[in-house]
């Protein structure tokens, strides 16, 4: 997942990761990650854990949700791995559909047609 | 689920096959990162619900010829090494593809369709190095289709180190540095090369050997394969 800024909304980040952010912290599906409160919040103009508006430090939620966040300083560009929080794959895909699948035409596919049938997901490749 | 950084290279393969269902491309091998694909062909199985019903296993439905092929003498020694190491990959199409089809009759009714418990416990797991690999190698695709090729090697050499039993970051990694220039496939060998330390045949061997390549499915014995179950245990 492809971070190029150190703060983004909260809804940006949930359509990025799956992860929203609800009352009682940081949810995926059923699993939910407590959010600290108090300094860690975020101060007015500056995003925290719990972050101002609908901002957020990328870093500080992805080291909260067990997401290693690698950064190519040279190109200004990081990228964060999957929550290790529940130690598994995915399994409920309600949860989050991965993005950026497209169809043959190079078009964008919503995942949302597939719902309510049942799918056999084969993952080949060229090589 | 094609996993490939370049989707032209997938599109030859879904032009010959016409498919009939959704068949997607997943350049930044998304997927892969979300439901645990180490290699290809792996699948899992979604119920109506949306629920996984079976995590990522090797998903193999017809045997290979390659398997029972016999090995020609006088053959390049590295080459009959890889032929060995190809005939020792397990394959369980012959329980796989009627576990498929009585899914598809019977639906949460069977006996194939796991748990969420059993899914949970059966999934791959990922923990710190497992996840940073993923990263890296998001990384390094972005770096490769936006900066150049180079750019993504040294994150792909890191994926590589951090997640060596992840096959799809080596062979994607690897095929587009062997493959010679205007060929109209991609090279399956992926043998020494001047970019990367590694190569398939040598990580094959140094992991386990073709015996230990797949993720195999969880079938149970091969006589249950083959009862019925659902309507027809009744019939």
């Amino acid at each position: 997942m492809i971070v190029t800024a150190s703060s983004m909304s909260a809804t940006e980040f949930a359509d990025l990761t799956g992860w929203e952010r609800k009352p009682e912290g940081w949810c995926r599906g059923e699993i939910c990650v407590p959010m600290p409160s108090g300094a860690s919040a975020g101060t007015a103009g500056t995003a925290g854990v719990s972050g101002t508006a609908d901002m957020i430090d990328v870093a500080a939620v992805a080291e909260r949700l067990g997401m290693p966040y690698e950064v190519d300083h040279t190109h200004g560009v990081g990228a964060l791995g999957p929550a290790t929080v529940s130690g598994r794959a995915l399994t409920d895909v309600r949860a989050h559909w991965p993005a950026g699948l497209i169809d043959r035409a190079g078009d964008r596919f919503d995942a949302s047609s597939l719902v309510g049938r049942r799918i056999i997901m084969v993952a080949w490749a060229s090589w | 689920m094609a996993l490939d950084v370049d989707p032209a290279h997938a599109h030859r393969w879904i032009d010959a096959a016409q498919p009939t269902h959704p068949s997607l491309i997943d350049t930044t091998h998304a997927t892969g990162e979300a439901f645990g694909f180490l290699n290809v062909p792996m699948a899992i199985w979604i119920d109506e619900n949306g629920l996984i019903v079976r995590p990522a296993e090797s998903a193999s439905i017809e045997r290979s010829p390659l398997r029972d092929m016999e090995i020609p003498d006088g053959l390049p020694e590295r080459m009959a090494t890889m032929m060995r190491e190809v005939k020792a990959i397990p394959d369980d199409s012959d329980l796989y593809r009627p576990a498929i089809i009585d899914w598809v009759r019977h639906g949460a009714a069977s006996r194939y369709a796991m748990s969420p418990a059993e899914v949970i416990e059966a999934a791959r797991p990922i923990g710190d190095a497992e996840a940073r690999a993923a990263a890296c190698f998001a990384l390094g695709e972005h770096l490769r289709r936006t900066v150049g090729d180079e750019a993504a090697v040294p994150w792909w050499r890191k994926a590589h180190a951090l997640d060596p039993h992840n096959w799809t970051y080596k062979r994607q990694a690897w095929t587009l540095v062997t493959t010679p220039a205007g060929a109209t496939e991609n090279d399956l060998i992926q043998g020494p090369n001047e970019v990367y330390e590694s190569n398939w045949l040598d990580d094959v061997i140094a992991l386990g050997g073709g015996a230990a390549y797949t993720v195999r499915p969880r079938l149970g014995a091969a006589d249950d394969a083959r009862l019925p179950s659902g309507d027809e245990r009744d019939a």
